[in-house]
């Protein structure tokens, strides 16, 4: 049974058994590999997606559960990476190894939505979803910093 | 334009100490050729690693095109601490480019060419040793195409090698104020069989750098932040399996039987590999690759928390178990055969206690 759901604003439909977490379909199907494989458990990050606006987990989100749905990846977080975090991420040089930061900026950015002049302890709150090994949370804090102000 | 490099009959360490003629390196006797290397690796590596270089091949390392874009092969595996900038950084540095018109990108594996001169010429990056043990080699690598870039320019321009300067990516015959961009000369260069040599004392004087020393961002930084960066797990070929892998619970205990019925109805068509250490599986999908790797543990029921699921298969380690099931395989405990690595427990004092011991295995 086909799932019609939309990614970066285009309609898509997949054909994956229900079951298959929606970073699979992404990353496999949709080729949109910008996304990431953590530790699939939902502990670490690296898979945050967009859906219908907030932050996901895309390894804990069954296609069963997106019909309808619409999801947005790095890749479609600004056609031409123009978001001001995007822009911030550049200026403060933030990524190190990089396999973290698509994760970082979707969850950055699903905060800047709600809030877009968040205290420096609400950044921190917020990004405790999301780990990075090689130690970028002193740059990630200061380029979310820089996006508010320069936003 | 994919560069032709014959690499018949040279060693990394050959290559290394001739710093290196050109010759040696391009031309040579029958055999593997850089074209037939990218060739054989392209469904694998090509996807991930654009090596073509664009425009005419000045040496192993650097193209120019026409209208100046400089295409430098980057030896090291960029991991994040910057080695895909700092190594081309300093060839672009005594090659006096242009650095922002300077494009990186990832060497072949050809480990003749673009090996660490600090591990023994393997192309292996680790221990914060890139830009340490290429920085010699590299500057003079960069030094030669110079030299090539000025020899042709001053044939084109009739005057002696010696009155031409450079500027960043333009050669400069200060007497009679006549420029030849980079990307100009490349496009009539005649490129010499053997490199041309350039005394080390002919190197730049740290206090000559434009590039080095000074803050330059990092290359790859652009494309993290747009999910455009190209990691392994990110390579796709046509046709490939996923592989998962169930440990053993304990170690040094090995698959005694393996049921892989469940596995096959869950996951659909899984091929299952015995391994030394545990079992390995085989599917089209990574999903379906780890859904039979757990499939023997319990049945999948649709609408359980994959999250839940995931847990329920690290069972808590079995004291002296002889035989454990878990996962759809029968593990036999066999004796540990690794090295004891802490000593046997029992009361020591300073007076007993050598300051050094050795401990059997």
């Amino acid at each position: 049974m086909a799932i019609d759901f939309t990614v970066n604003g285009k309609a898509t439909s997949s054909e994956a058994p229900p079951t298959t977490p929606l970073l699979w379909v992404i990353r496999e199907d949709l080729k949109l590999t910008g996304t990431k494989f953590g530790c699939g458990t939902g502990l670490c990050g690296a898979c945050m997606v967009h859906i219908d606006g907030k932050r996901a987990f895309s390894c804990q989100t069954q296609m069963s559960e997106m019909v309808g749905k619409s999801v947005t990846t790095i890749e479609g977080l600004s056609p031409d990476s123009s978001h001001p975090l995007q822009k911030a991420w550049l200026a403060e040089q933030v990524p190190q190894c990089g396999y973290c930061q698509s994760g970082q900026i979707m969850s950055a950015a699903d905060l800047l939505k709600q809030n877009p002049k968040p205290t420096r302890n609400q950044i921190v709150e917020h990004m405790s979803t999301n780990i990075c090994r090689c130690g970028t949370y002193q740059r990630i804090v200061r380029a979310i910093e820089r996006a508010t102000r320069e936003a | 334009m994919t560069q032709h490099v014959t690499l018949a009959n040279l060693n990394a360490r050959a290559a290394r100490r001739s710093l290196l003629s050109r010759r040696q390196v391009m031309v040579g006797a029958a055999g593997l050729s850089f074209a037939v290397v990218l060739g054989v690796n392209r469904r694998a590596a090509g996807a991930v690693l654009g090596t073509e270089q664009a425009g005419k091949g000045l040496s192993p390392w650097v193209s120019i095109a026409g209208d100046g874009t400089i295409t430098i092969m980057s030896p090291a595996t960029e991991m994040g601490q910057g080695s895909m900038t700092s190594l081309p950084l300093i060839i672009a540095e005594e090659l006096d480019a242009d650095w922002s018109k300077v494009r990186v990108v990832p060497a072949p594996v050809i480990e003749a060419i673009y090996g660490n001169p600090g591990f023994g010429g393997m192309m292996y990056t680790a221990g914060s040793n890139a830009v340490t043990s290429y920085y010699r080699p590299l500057r003079m690598f960069g030094a030669q195409v110079r030299r090539v870039l000025i020899d042709n320019a001053a044939k084109k321009l009739g005057v002696p090698a010696e009155e031409l300067t450079t500027e960043p990516s333009v050669v400069v015959h200060a007497k009679s104020g006549r420029k030849l961009s980079y990307g100009d000369i490349a496009a009539f260069a005649e490129v010499p069989d053997k490199a041309p040599e350039v005394k080390p004392e002919a190197l730049k004087k740290p206090s000559e750098f434009r590039l080095i020393g000074k803050d330059v961002p990092r290359v790859d930084v652009s494309g993290k932040v747009n999910g455009s960066a190209r990691y392994a797990i990110d390579v796709q070929v046509p046709n490939m399996l996923y592989g998962a892998v169930l440990r053993a619970p304990v170690e040094g205990s090995v698959p005694d039987k393996i049921d892989d019925a469940k596995a096959k109805i869950i996951a659909g068509p899984v091929r299952i590999v015995r391994l030394p250490y545990g079992v390995g599986v085989l599917a089209d999908t990574p999903w379906a690759a780890f859904e039979a790797r757990r499939a023997g543990a319990e049945p999948a029921r649709p609408g359980v928390s994959t999250a839940k699921r995931a847990w329920s298969g690290l069972s808590p380690m079995p004291r002296t178990p002889p035989v454990v099931q878990r996962n759809g395989a029968r593990w036999a405990m066999r004796a540990v055969r690794c090295r004891r690595l802490l000593p046997p427990s029992r009361p020591s004092t300073a007076a007993t206690t050598p300051i050094t011991r050795k401990w059997s295995r």
